[in-house]
Formats: C-alpha cells, sequence, structure tokens
C-alpha cells in the first residue's frame, strides 16, 4: 500500500484532470507517462470513466453513484453469502436438510458451493501476476464472481475468462486504496480531503471493484452469452459451416462482424487472405475480445490499453475497430503466411514497437472509425510498415462473381489475388507460374478444407456445368465461322470455348468416377488424380468466369495451326505413352497441321468413347497401373480435347494447363515456369517419371470433413475415412 | 521450424471438463513443460509437434481448448478435420469421468463418425486423492471402444505413449486404408481402435523434433 504522502501526491494529480470527465478522457489520451492513470490514481479514472453517464460530470456526480451502489452490493453480498460465510447458520434453521424443496437454503447452499468451486478453479489459475495468488484477492474475487452471478441469474451464470477481467481491476482498486482508520491519527488529518477518504477507501475495495465490474460487464456480458435458440440467420457460403449447426452466439457473430465487415472494408486483401487460409476469426478474437486483450500483451501495457479503452468508450462498441487494427499490425506478416503461422501470429500477437504500444491501438481504431474504408486501412499501414497496400482500383474477376463455390474463388484469390490480377489471357500467359500458383492455392485449398471439400466442390462444378455445356458439346464447329466478323463470330468462338471447357469437365467427371470405384487402393496416387482433377476443374473455372481470356487470339488462325500442329505432336507422344491406349496410335503427327478440320471433327466424336474408358480401368488388384493408366488417360484426353473445336482461342491457354498439371505431376513441388515437352523426350522417360513421382511417397496428410458431407452418390465416402489429401509439399511453410 | 519435414499431418483435439488438465498435457507434450499454475484456456489454444513413426515423420496438430466451451462459440471449428480425440477426465474428480459420457456425446455430434479416441486419466500422481479406479475406466473404455491410458503431465508418466499411441493408431488406419478397400473402413476403424497398452510404442526414442 502506498504512503500516505503519495496516495495524497496522487490524488493531486488526478484531480487537476477531474473538473470534468471529459477533461479526464483528454488527459489519459494525450498525456502519455504523465497520464492521470499512471502519475495519479487509475482507479479513480476508471470510476470516472465506467460510473458517470455523461462527459460533463464532475466527480461530485458521480462518486454519488458510486455511494449508492456500495451500499447495495454490501446488502447483496450479506444475501447471497449468508451460508456460505456462515454455515452454522443453516443448522439453525428448521428445514429437513434432505428436503426435496429447490428453495431450501440447504439446495441452494450445494448448488452455490458448485458454482463457487467451478469460479475457484479459475481464479486459482490466474496469471501470476500482480498479487493475484494473495490469500484476501483470491478470497474477493471469488465473491465478487460469485454475487455478480446470483446478482445476474439470466446472464448464464459464470463463464471463463471474466475471472481475468475482474482481477486487473481488483488490482487496481487495491493499488490506490487508502486506510481511513490509518490516516485519522493524522496531524493533517483535516486537511485530508473527505472526497478522496471516501472513494479510495480501503473498505470497500471489494464494493468498488464489483461496481466496475458491473458497469464494465454491461458491455462486456454480450462477449460470454451463447444463445440458446439457433440463430435461423442464413448460412453462410463455404466450409465454415458445420453440418451442425452450433449454438450462436453473440462472440462468434461478431467476430464474422470485425472479419467480414470491419477488416473487409478497412483491408479487402487482408480479409480476403484470412477467408482463404480458412482461419475464422471467433478462434483467436474470443481470447482478444473476452478478455479486452490482457493476455495479449504484458501486464503494464494492457492496463494502459485499458486506461485508454475505458476513456474513450466505455461501451466497448469500439473493440471491433481495435481488433481490426491490431490485424492491421501485422497485416504484412499474415499475408505472406500460411494458416499455421497466421494462427500462431493471431494467438500469440507480436509485441508492438515500443514507440506503438497496445494503447495506440486505441488511437488506431477512433482514426477507423472515421475512415472506414480501404484508404483509412491504407493510411495506417503506411503508418506503421512504410508499405502502401494495394488498393484494388477495380473490382477483380473473382469478386465479380458472387460464386457458390466460395472455396474455389477465394482459391482464385489467393491464386492470382490481388497482387496479380489477370484481366487478359495474354497477361496469363505472361505471368510465369501463374498456373502453379493455381494448382498451389488448390492444395493449399485442400490442406484446410481436406480433399472431400476439393472433391465436393468439384463435382458441384461439374454439375453446375455440365447442363448449360452438353448442348453445346453436340454442336457441329463449322470452321468457317472463323472467317466470320463481329458478334457471330465471337459466339460461335464462345460456343466453341464452352465446348472445350466442357469436354474438360467430363472427363475429369469421369477420372473422378473411375477414382471412386477404384476405392482409392493407393491414396497417394488417388489424391494426385483428386488434385489434377481439382486443378482441371479450377482452370474451366476462372475461365469460364473470364470470357475475355480466349479473345485476343481468334484473330490469327494461321498462327492457330502452328500452335494446332504443334500441340498434336505432343498428344501423340503422350498417347503413346501408356499401353493401354493403344487404339490413339492412328492419330499421328502426320496427320496434324494438315487437315486439322478433318482430324478435329474425328476427334470431336472420338472424344466421346475416350471418356468412357475410365470407367472401365475399375480392377482394384492392379491398383498401380490403374492410377497411372487413369492419370494418362487424364491428360491424353485433356490434351485430345482441344482440337476438336477449331477456334485455337484457348489453345495456348489450354496447353498451358494441360502442360502445367501434367508437369505438375512430374516434379511436384517444382514451380518452374511451364514448359512443352520437348519433342525428343521418349514417352518411357516420362511415364516412368511420373510413376516416380507418385511413389515417392512423400505426401503428407491432413484429414478434412466428414465423409457425409461428400456428394451424397459419390461411393469414395465409404472408402475416404477422413478424406486425407497431399499437401502442396511435404515442406510447409515454416512455422 | 528448421525441421518441418513431414508425412503426415493430423489434427487431435483435447476435450474434457475444465482444470482436468488438458493444457498441460499440451505443454508436457509439445514442449516437456508443466505448469502447476498454468492459466485457464479462454477460447483456444493449440500447438504442434513432429513424431516418428514406422520412419514417417508425424506432425501432430493438437488443439486444446476451454473445457468450458462445450457447445459453445467454437465448436464446430475445433472440431472440423480433426482426426483424433484425447478425451481427458481427472482421476481424483468423480465428476469429471462422469461428464465422460457427455463429451463422448458431443463427439459422435460434432466430430468425424471416424474420430479415433483415447480416453486418458489424467493427474495419475494424486494416488492418494484417486476417485476413479483405473479398472472401471478401463472398463468403460473398452465398452465404448476407445483406448485407455492413465497420465501424469506433473511427473510426466504416459504423456508421451499417450500421443504416441494414438498418433500410431490414426496412422496405422491411415496405412491400412491404403490396402483395405471402402467397405472395411468402419469395421477396421473399430477393431483397431482398442490399442493394445503394454506396446510401448517402440518408436519412442526417435522421436523427431518439436516444433513451435
Amino acid at each position: 500500500m502506498r504512503s500516505l504522502a503519495e496516495t495524497q501526491a496522487r490524488w493531486q494529480a488526478t484531480q487537476t484532470h477531474c473538473a470534468s470527465v471529459e477533461d479526464l478522457q483528454n488527459a489519459v489520451r494525450h498525456n502519455g507517462p504523465s497520464s492521470p492513470c499512471l502519475s495519479g490514481c487509475r482507479s479513480v479514472c476508471w470510476k470516472a470513466f465506467l460510473l458517470s453517464k455523461d462527459g460533463d460530470d464532475t466527480m461530485l456526480i458521480w462518486s454519488q453513484s458510486l455511494r449508492e451502489k456500495r451500499e447495495l452490493y454490501g446488502e447483496r453480498r450479506d444475501h447471497f453469502l449468508k451460508f456460505i460465510n456462515h454455515p452454522e447458520a443453516l443448522t439453525e434453521l428448521t428445514i429437513d436438510p434432505l428436503a426435496d424443496d429447490p428453495k431450501s437454503p440447504w439446495n441452494t447452499v450445494r448448488e452455490d458451493e458448485v458454482i463457487r468451486a467451478e469460479i475457484l478453479q479459475d481464479v486459482q489459475r490466474l496469471p501470476d501476476e500482480a498479487n493475484y495468488h494473495e490469500d484476501y484477492m483470491q478470497r474477493m474475487i471469488l465473491d465478487i464472481l460469485f454475487v455478480y452471478c446470483k446478482e445476474n441469474p439470466n446472464r448464464g451464470g459464470y463463464r471463463q475468462g471474466m475471472h481475468e477481467l475482474l482481477a486487473p481491476i481488483l488490482h487496481v482498486v487495491e493499488q490506490d486504496a487508502l486506510d481511513r482508520a490509518s490516516t485519522s491519527a493524522s496531524d493533517d488529518e483535516n486537511d485530508l480531503e473527505e472526497l478522496m477518504l471516501e472513494t479510495i477507501d480501503l473498505s470497500f475495495i471489494e464494493h468498488d471493484t464489483f461496481i466496475l465490474f458491473s458497469q464494465l460487464m454491461e458491455h462486456a456480458q454480450s462477449f460470454y452469452e451463447v444463445k440458446d435458440v439457433p440463430n435461423p440467420s442464413p448460412p453462410t457460403d463455404g466450409p465454415s459451416q458445420s453440418r451442425f449447426p452450433e449454438q450462436s452466439s453473440a462472440i462468434v457473430e461478431r467476430s464474422k462482424f470485425i472479419h467480414e465487415v470491419c477488416l473487409q472494408k478497412i483491408d479487402p486483401e487482408l480479409a480476403a487472405h484470412l477467408t482463404s487460409i480458412e482461419i475464422l476469426p471467433q478462434i483467436f478474437l474470443i481470447r482478444w475480445i473476452r478478455l479486452l486483450f490482457s493476455r495479449e500483451f504484458p501486464f503494464n501495457q494492457f492496463l494502459v490499453l485499458w486506461d485508454t479503452i475505458l476513456a474513450v468508450d466505455p461501451t466497448l462498441d469500439l473493440i471491433d475497430l481495435i481488433c481490426c487494427a491490431m490485424l492491421l499490425r501485422i497485416r504484412w506478416q499474415l499475408l505472406e503466411s500460411d494458416y499455421s503461422v497466421c494462427l500462431q501470429l493471431l494467438l500469440k500477437y507480436p509485441p508492438p514497437a515500443q514507440l506503438h504500444g497496445p494503447h495506440t491501438f486505441v488511437d488506431d481504431a477512433l482514426y477507423l472509425r472515421d475512415h472506414m474504408n480501404a484508404l483509412g486501412g491504407a493510411t495506417l499501414i503506411k503508418k506503421y510498415s512504410g508499405r502502401l497496400p494495394k488498393v484494388p482500383k477495380s473490382p477483380e474477376p473473382a469478386e465479380r462473381i458472387s460464386s457458390p463455390l466460395s472455396g474455389l474463388d477465394s482459391i482464385r484469390r489467393k491464386g492470382f489475388g490481388l497482387r496479380s490480377p489477370i484481366r487478359s489471357p495474354s497477361k496469363f500467359l505472361q505471368q510465369q507460374g501463374g498456373v502453379e500458383n493455381m494448382i498451389q492455392g488448390v492444395l493449399e485449398k485442400s490442406e484446410k478444407l481436406g480433399i472431400n471439400q476439393a472433391l465436393r466442390d468439384a463435382v458441384g462444378e461439374i454439375k453446375r456445368n455440365m447442363q448449360g455445356l452438353n448442348e453445346g458439346l453436340s454442336s457441329p464447329y463449322p470452321r468457317v465461322v472463323l472467317a466470320d466478323d463481329g458478334a457471330a463470330k465471337a459466339l460461335a468462338v464462345m460456343q466453341r470455348r464452352n465446348d472445350q471447357l466442357a469436354s474438360l469437365l467430363e472427363e475429369t467427371v469421369m477420372s473422378l468416377r473411375a477414382l471412386s470405384l477404384s476405392n482409392l487402393e493407393d491414396k497417394a496416387r488417388s489424391l494426385d488424380m483428386i488434385e489434377v482433377a481439382a486443378a482441371k476443374v479450377q482452370f474451366v473455372q476462372i475461365y469460364l468466369q473470364d470470357a475475355s481470356m480466349d479473345i485476343p487470339t481468334v484473330d490469327s488462325p494461321a498462327s492457330e495451326e502452328v500452335q494446332l500442329a504443334a500441340d498434336k505432336r505432343e498428344d501423340k507422344e503422350i498417347k503413346k505413352a501408356p499401353p493401354a491406349e493403344k487404339e490413339n496410335q492412328p492419330l499421328s503427327p502426320e496427320s496434324s497441321g494438315t487437315n486439322a478440320s478433318a482430324l478435329n471433327q474425328t476427334k470431336a466424336t472420338s472424344i466421346l468413347d475416350e471418356t468412357k474408358k475410365p470407367e472401365e480401368i475399375q480392377d482394384p488388384l492392379s491398383e498401380a497401373a490403374e492410377a497411372t493408366n487413369s492419370d494418362t488417360k487424364k491428360e491424353e484426353v485433356l490434351n485430345e480435347v482441344q482440337p476438336k473445336a477449331p477456334a485455337a482461342a484457348s489453345i495456348p491457354a489450354r496447353s498451358t494447363i494441360a502442360q502445367s498439371s501434367f508437369s505438375w505431376m512430374l516434379e511436384p513441388g517444382e514451380s518452374g515456369p511451364p514448359q512443352t515437352p520437348p519433342i525428343g523426350k521418349s514417352p518411357a522417360a516420362q511415364q516412368k517419371k511420373r510413376n516416380n513421382n507418385v511413389s515417392r511417397e512423400k505426401n503428407a496428410f491432413l484429414f478434412g470433413e466428414a465423409p457425409s458431407e461428400l456428394d451424397e452418390r459419390d461411393p469414395l465416402s465409404s472408402g475416404d475415412i477422413f478424406g486425407m489429401e497431399p499437401m502442396q509439399t511435404p515442406r510447409a511453410k515454416g512455422e | 521450424m528448421a525441421n518441418d519435414e513431414y508425412d503426415f499431418l493430423f489434427k487431435v483435439v483435447l476435450i474434457g471438463d475444465s482444470g482436468v488438465g488438458k493444457s498441460n498435457l499440451l505443454s508436457r507434450f509439445t514442449r516437456n513443460e508443466f505448469n502447476l499454475d498454468s492459466k485457464s484456456t479462454i477460447g483456444v489454444e493449440f500447438a504442434t509437434r513432429s513424431i516418428q513413426v514406422d520412419s514417417k515423420t508425424i506432425k501432430a496438430q493438437i488443439w486444446d481448448t476451454a473445457g468450458q466451451e462445450r457447445y459453445r462459440a467454437i465448436t464446430s471449428a475445433y472440431y472440423r478435420g480433426a482426426v483424433g480425440a484425447l478425451l481427458v477426465y481427472d482421476i481424483s474428480k468423480h465428476q469429471t469421468y462422469e461428464n465422460v459420457t457427455r463429451w463422448l456425446k458431443e463427439l459422435r455430434d460434432h466430430a468425424d463418425a471416424n474420430i479415433v479416441i483415447m480416453l486418458v486419466g489424467n493427474k495419475s500422481d494424486l494416488r492418494h486423492l484417486r476417485a476413479v479406479p483405473t479398472d472401471e475406466a478401463k472398463g468403460f473404455a473398452s465398452e465404448n471402444h476407445l483406448s485407455f491410458i492413465e497420465t501424469s503431465a506433473l511427473d510426466a508418466s504416459n504423456v508421451e505413449l499417450a500421443f504416441q499411441n494414438i498418433l500410431t493408431e490414426i496412422y496405422r488406419i491411415v496405412s491400412s486404408k491404403a490396402l483395405d478397400s471402402g467397405d472395411g473402413a468402419q469395421a477396421t476403424i473399430g477393431a483397431g481402435t482398442n490399442i493394445s497398452l503394454s506396446k510401448a510404442a517402440d518408436d519412442e526414442a526417435s522421436k523427431g523434433g518439436k516444433c513451435c
């Protein structure tokens, strides 16, 4: 306890700012080390902030309120603790201890003891800070929490975390307390202000702590509440949804609001990143918010943070933006981190720089409140990191699409992202490793979701698109259209493009079916196949989303032919590889380039036969061969799909994706730009290489979502217990 | 962090009543630390550690939550993707053992149907305060197809083994799935869930580097 002299000095320091609560607020906010919370009596400041109803309140007004509440607490405390503190009084009652009456004081005491045991368990586990573990402190914290719960029976009782909101308050009140008895002997007793003696009276430590805690909980209670009735709000997209609707709770709603509304406005890139790596905001925000950040920062720092929060906004509405400010401060680190690194950052928040202690988050939050947009966010990011985020000038293609496939959509954002927007096919092609990025996105996605999710997405996407595209598949492809100008040509080109995409999807469906029928005998290979399928579906999705991506090449039919011929050579090479594909041998390179259109017709019809074949490969005993064959087949079909459409529009992109997923199969983890396989390269070598990869067994697995979440007709659900999936590379990004 | 290569990544959750020692089991296993006054978990904590099984590196991503969080705010996020669960009770507090049934229901409602569950009687160092006989818990575990072990995060006994066993079991199931056909999936899991406790994790010594 402080000396009387020091207490007086502190009291005076506080008083100089106490003309009105508003003055005190300003002093706490702007006076830095000479803040009345630091140089004066912190507890008095907190009382002023929490008890005053109005910024103009003077100390005399709120201290009146304090007086009344003390009296009330005294009464309630005596009432609720009567038998706890005086169990002997129970025996004096003429009530049967074993009576069934739930209102019997005996039963009440038994229930109370359970409540107190639950509270005590947490009180004993308070952080090793301040003097929380002194006996008298423990007792007071227990009693205050107990009385609070009894006093507010409709608030759901004691919730873990309340004890860590209460303990700092008790500490602060206790620090400032003055023992009236010790001053009575003092000579200058008469000089002592009665107001001081009353406001920080030692004998009311517990009362005042309860009062401050109750005031705080008026607004913090919602952090702890769980609604009993499930919230019938419309389900959100994506995998964050459980198949069991969990009880909605205010903290989850608030976390969502912070992420999806506040952060989305302030830093859309970061919000999208957190979405794409599937960090549910409540995972870290629960602790941040419930404890008012007290576990995120060192003791003395969070007290200053609390000073500032209480000074600025005792209703705690600013919490949302304080959370955003904290996210902004580490946004660059978050943006370059994967799931587990992000989680580590958020669950163990990096200490802020000396100059910008935790209390500066309140200043940031106030700024954001007035500038709740990307520009406001960018200003703060620049302020603390010196770097300006890219503020999107126009909506990205991904954001135009309100796709139900939020998962794939987010891959797209991640893969091509805000930092590398794709607006034209040429840009897409120029972007080295763009497809690798995409596949990387798919894989990272899978890591988080479980492969089942990827599979479900793929199947869902295919289903959605197949219906519309099937018509196109049966329509002829008059090459003459290419000579036409204007809208008709564009339309026809688009039609062909759709057909190509449809075929791609069809063969993906086939390989997925084949895969499901194979019962996943060989996980590594099966998963590789699923990844390839997912990459293909992703590819189709992107091309469906951005129709502009194939238009520029339409105008150069001459070069198309050359490209087409080259492509066919590749096709042939790949086809040669699997022995099971001998029927494709007639499609020799000699025919390509000379009679492309005729060949295309042939291929267009043969593709339908081709796509059925994977179904036939169902011998589970020959899994190795099967996996290889299916893989090869997929690639082959992928390659084969293309020539049937004479428009070369998507050919460059087509070969890019085909080769890219192909080369990824060969060398996972390699991120070089997609290369056309050298003409002279032996198909056997390719085959061998592929097999090597498949047998590398370096795939890591993560269990995914429940099988029942799979497409209901998918036999995979029985075989794919946990939805294991390969990681993009066994080397996870460092933690 | 340097040694972050792994073949498998398994998410394992710790569940059980408040104060049974979940967080200390986690810290004992991942950091070899025990804190008598460890703070109550608010929301979620998470840590990882890699171990070796059959010369494969298995990275365990272990999630720890507040015992009071049952049916609460983070349920689905917590269980999603979990392949193993350590259902912890305190051998010195019978109530925590009685609540195991409720936790099993919680798992049935929210976790993957094939999640591997291990019943863990923690605080085995409190012999003089034992309130739950080992045989009773063992019987309950076998009735419910759970593996069972008693641990003490305080004196570190069996903590390593508990995690080794559950991770090995998950790994076995995953590997056997590669050979077994889908129809046998349920049976495989059911039968495979009882780990022989006498079987020491032979490769305990060769455990991998710690992470995080």
